[in-house]
């Protein structure tokens, strides 16, 4: 199944980029959506050359892979360093061995020191890890010493993630047992994460991303500014000329797809006006870079000062917003609010056009 | 005419009228077993669904008697619920006998009683029936007794039924032929019919639906309406079957329709009699007094460019339901609407969901009140049905507000727990008459106003739902009423103060605040709720502001979907009211109502 998938993948590859003529060049590059090292390390270092043989990037890309950390052998980590991979990004989750175990992952927390150093010895530049809080049972001592932990490893990159419940049965059995964390409470785990790592130098530059200087992740401040995209793969989802497309989910159909040389998109959207502007002032608004109001006005002939003024000036009073000179940013505790913001200030044409 | 019954049901509400109709519309053919759907004679998709009869409507069986001869039977069906009450005594105005259905489980409840006491006034032949015998919480002889003890006939005299299984349902057919008596017109006098209903049809104008005392009415006739002063041509007559079903002619103690050409209601007034062009009006019918509703409340769309679809869709609701009235008001914080008036707090919400579905409005209806009679200092005499025009306290010599006579018919155990009830809704304690040896009618005095919030709630849920009950607007008296304002982030929303007595009024503002603070969702600031009484603060709440509102990832695939439910999210914010920086949902503005 395995290979099959990646010979799969291999063409799926291949046969898109042949569409492109001139072949776009591309900024960054990112190989995700679970744990891509489950493959052998020789079989990576296949699938890697032919990608690189259909795809073009720019000399300093960023190619980032996930990993979980009981993958990442030296050996591993040096064939990836050998493909041009410049950025890990490890789900480590927590520091507590209880608590990890509860969260069903097999790794154990003394594990993690090592990682970080032979990514590094490997070669790899950026190393960013992940964090999740909020999960039930979860205590702010324990979530304190995790930071903490992971302050002192130094990793160049800290993503720390907000526990969602999904409609996912253990989910719904956890909210009927009470376990679930309010979100009065989230603040103060999501307060302590942004305490703690400005004070140890990291820079706050998205709502659940912290990064050391010269180490925030090119290719996901791409997709926040509305940058085009291409994916391929199971599950994944491309943007490319005003349209979204996903990519069929379950593997089987997928290689089956390719097989009987069937289009493997499962949906296509295109993205109206209206949409490319509601997306334009709610995914800028989520990183610290904020809305940059000339250029929304240049492209969208919109603005938001006019339409939400009132709305901006109660947002600046209160603490959740900042604006300086054309910039409309987020502080801290605003960018925990970062939906509901982006929903005050949407265009009012858009509870109209959907009627 | 020797061959003609007319006659209604007088039931509670799930007594089973309904299913009683419609299996005398199976037995005598009416319509065939094919055609027939459950509830034949409900036609309104809300009637259904609330499971009761809102407007009066007829149907014209054939009934074979065991002599071989054929009896032409006119059912007027009557509407249950309290709010409609008016309508009953314009059927029963229309019918010589009554079929009096009670459930062998319930017994007798209060809106019956004061059905029976209309229908005795007019001396109707009221023939007793205890329906539903074969349910297995069936009381029949106790009920039995009861009935016979109100009416004052023998056990004997009341009949059993199962309107499900059809049980006794033939031997009831027998006993209208022989007991009801027929009309006593003549069709050789000059007409007089009784408009006891009408509605519109776009292309007959307004039915009337009429009840022929003396005389004849032909297709093409020249006709008076000696009330409302207008004449018109007979358009077309006909039967109900229950559907319009034209004849050649209506004569004396027939019952079916008339279409007149005209083209409001209010032409042809209910009650209003229809006489030969050029005749006396003294030759006129006795008739009913006007309906005027009870009730008050605006009605706003949300969003204000529906404000004249809200007029047309008020404008042709009219049409068909005459005892609605509205005229424009403004409030600063809704915009333009209607101050619309209804018969009861049913009657409101039977309105507010036609408008809302058939007319696809979305509305905001603010806190109902009763109609107050305002004199001022300058001894002029005003009606007030809003917080909107009550007078500056200062220039009010005399406040006065509705009185009703409240009847409740309760288990007789629960008589303390009804009494404290009627103490809170500042009621007088009247008169306790046992029905049964556990049964009891018991007899008040109480504002009106106090009977609109959530009386009847709270009379069900004291008695376990036993209790039920009834009222009718009695008169005037003095009262102590004061205006309760909502302050929102420090300004005044109109639109949410209502008035109540001075004497409940820091409870009610206190009461009121809570579930506002409950109904407004949170929002990324801070919403302080006050409550004023003349400019002096009585009770404040705060809704705290929403501290987590974002997804924790949002990349590649997560866009889309984040997009979606911003846009579906700010979609639904359409069903809100934004009033300042706050959104305030519908149901905010009949807070007062809701539990």
């Amino acid at each position: 199944m395995m290979s099959g998938y990646l010979d799969a993948l291999d063409q799926e590859i291949a046969s898109t980029m042949n569409y492109f003529d001139p072949r776009p060049i591309g900024s960054s590059l990112y190989i995700g959506g679970g744990t891509p090292t489950l493959i052998h390390r020789e079989q990576f270092k296949v699938f890697m050359d032919n990608l690189h043989s259909h795809i073009a990037l720019t000399s300093n890309a960023e190619i980032t892979v996930e990993m979980n950390p009981s993958d990442c052998s030296y050996e591993y980590l040096n064939t990836l360093s050998s493909c041009k991979v410049n950025r890990l990004s490890i789900g480590v989750q927590s520091f507590s061995d209880a608590e990890l175990n509860r969260l069903g992952r097999t790794h154990s927390s003394k594990l993690l020191n090592a990682v970080i150093h032979d990514a590094k010895s490997a070669g790899i530049e950026s190393v960013s890890i992940d964090l999740l809080y909020g999960h039930p049972g979860h205590t702010m001592e324990s979530w304190k010493d995790t930071l903490e932990s992971s302050i002192k490893l130094r990793p160049d990159h800290i993503s720390c993630y907000a526990l969602t419940l999904g409609s996912h049965r253990s989910h719904m059995l956890s909210r009927s047992l009470g376990l679930v964390i309010p979100d009065d409470e989230m603040v103060e785990f999501y307060g302590l994460a942004t305490d703690l790592l400005s004070k140890a130098g990291y820079t706050h530059y998205e709502t659940s991303n912290w990064a050391l200087n010269g180490h925030q992740s090119e290719h996901n401040k791409q997709i926040w500014s509305g940058a085009e995209y291409m994916a391929f793969g199971c599950g994944a989802h491309a943007y490319i000329d005003k349209r979204r497309y996903s990519i069929i989910r379950h593997p089987q159909e997928y290689i089956n797809s390719i097989a009987s040389k069937r289009s493997v998109v499962d949906s296509v959207e295109k993205l109206t006006g209206v949409d490319l502007l509601v997306e334009a002032i709610t995914l800028p608004l989520r990183t610290s870079d904020g809305i940059n109001i000339t250029e929304l006005s240049r492209r969208f002939n919109y603005s938001i000062m006019e339409e939400h003024s009132l709305v901006i000036s109660n947002l600046t009073e209160n603490g959740l917003a900042l604006l300086e000179k054309d910039r409309l940013h987020l502080t801290d505790k605003g960018l925990f609010l970062a939906d509901g913001i982006g929903g005050q200030l949407l265009p009012n044409i858009v509870a109209n056009s959907k009627t | 005419m020797d061959n003609i019954r007319n006659f209604c049901i007088i039931a509670h509400i799930d007594h089973g009228k309904s299913t009683l109709a419609d299996r005398m519309l199976e037995i005598t053919s009416t319509i065939s077993v094919r055609d027939m759907r459950d509830q034949a004679l409900d036609t309104l998709d809300l009637e259904r669904e609330h499971g009761i009869t809102i407007k009066a409507t007829a149907v014209r069986m054939k009934y074979i008697f065991h002599d071989a001869r054929q009896y032409q039977f006119n059912l007027i069906d009557t509407p249950g619920h309290v709010d409609f009450s008016y309508e009953v005594s314009r059927a029963l105005a229309a019918c010589e006998g009554a079929v009096l259905l009670v459930d062998a489980a319930q017994g007798i409840e209060a809106q019956t009683v004061a059905n029976i006491y209309k229908a005795l006034e007019l001396d109707l032949e009221i023939i007793p029936v205890v329906n539903k015998v074969d349910m297995p919480t069936a009381r029949p002889l106790e009920v039995r007794e009861e009935v016979a003890d109100i009416l004052g006939v023998g056990i004997d005299d009341v009949l059993q039924i199962s309107g499900k299984t059809g049980t006794g349902v033939d031997e009831l057919l027998r006993t209208i032929v022989e007991k009801i008596p027929p009309p006593d017109g003549k069709t050789e006098d000059s007409l007089r019919a009784l408009v006891f209903d009408s509605s519109y049809d776009r292309h007959r104008g307004v039915m009337t639906y009429v009840r022929i005392a003396d005389g004849k009415l032909q297709p093409g006739d020249r006709l008076y309406l000696p009330g409302a002063n207008k004449e018109f041509e007979a358009v077309e007559v006909g039967i109900f079957t229950p559907a319009f079903k034209p004849v050649e002619s209506l004569s004396a103690g027939e019952v079916g329709y008339v279409g007149t050409g005209l083209k409001d209601v209010h032409d042809c007034p209910v009650g209003d009699s229809i006489l030969t062009h050029g005749d006396s009006a003294s030759n006129a019918l006795e008739g009913y007094e006007p309906v005027t509703p009870m009730v008050f409340a605006g009605i706003y769309p949300t969003d204000p460019g529906q404000f004249s679809d809200l007029r047309v869709a008020l404008e042709t609701l009219r049409l068909n339901d005459s005892a609605i009235t509205f005229v424009p008001e403004e409030s600063g914080a809704l915009g333009f609407g209607f101050r619309t008036g209804f018969l009861g707090l049913l009657h409101m919400e039977i309105v507010r969901e036609r408008l809302e579905r058939e007319y696809d409005l979305n509305l905001v209806v603010t806190s109902p009140t009763v109609e107050y009679r305002v004199t001022t200092m300058d001894g002029v005499t005003t009606t007030v049905d809003g917080p909107a025009n009550m007078p500056d306290p200062s220039k009010i010599d005399l406040l006065e507000e509705p009185w009703a006579k409240l009847s409740v018919v309760s288990p007789a155990e629960y008589i303390g727990a009804v009494m404290e009830l009627v103490r809170q809704a500042r009621g007088e304690v009247g008169e306790i008459e046992y029905l049964e040896p556990t049964r009891v009618l018991l007899t008040y005095q109480v504002p009106m106003g106090e009977l609109l919030v959530d009386f009847f709630d709270k009379l069900k849920s004291s008695t376990r739902g036993y209790a039920s009950m009834d009222y009718d607007l009695m008169g005037y008296r003095s009262a102590e009423i004061v205006r309760v304002d909502v302050l929102v982030n420090g300004d005044r929303v109109d639109a949410l103060s209502l008035m109540t007595h001075k004497a409940n009024a820091v409870v009610i503002a206190r009461d009121l605040l809570l579930r506002l603070q409950k109904l407004i969702p949170r929002q990324l600031f801070q919403v302080a709720l006050q409550a004023a009484i003349g400019g002096r603060i009585v009770a404040r709440e705060n809704v705290p502001a929403l501290r987590k509102d974002v997804l924790a990832k949002c990349y590649g695939g997560d866009v889309s979907r984040k997009r979606k439910l911003l846009e579906k999210q700010k979609e639904g914010k359409k069903r809100m009211k934004r009033v300042g920086q706050v959104d305030i949902p519908q149901e905010a503005f009949s807070a007062v109502l809701s539990r």
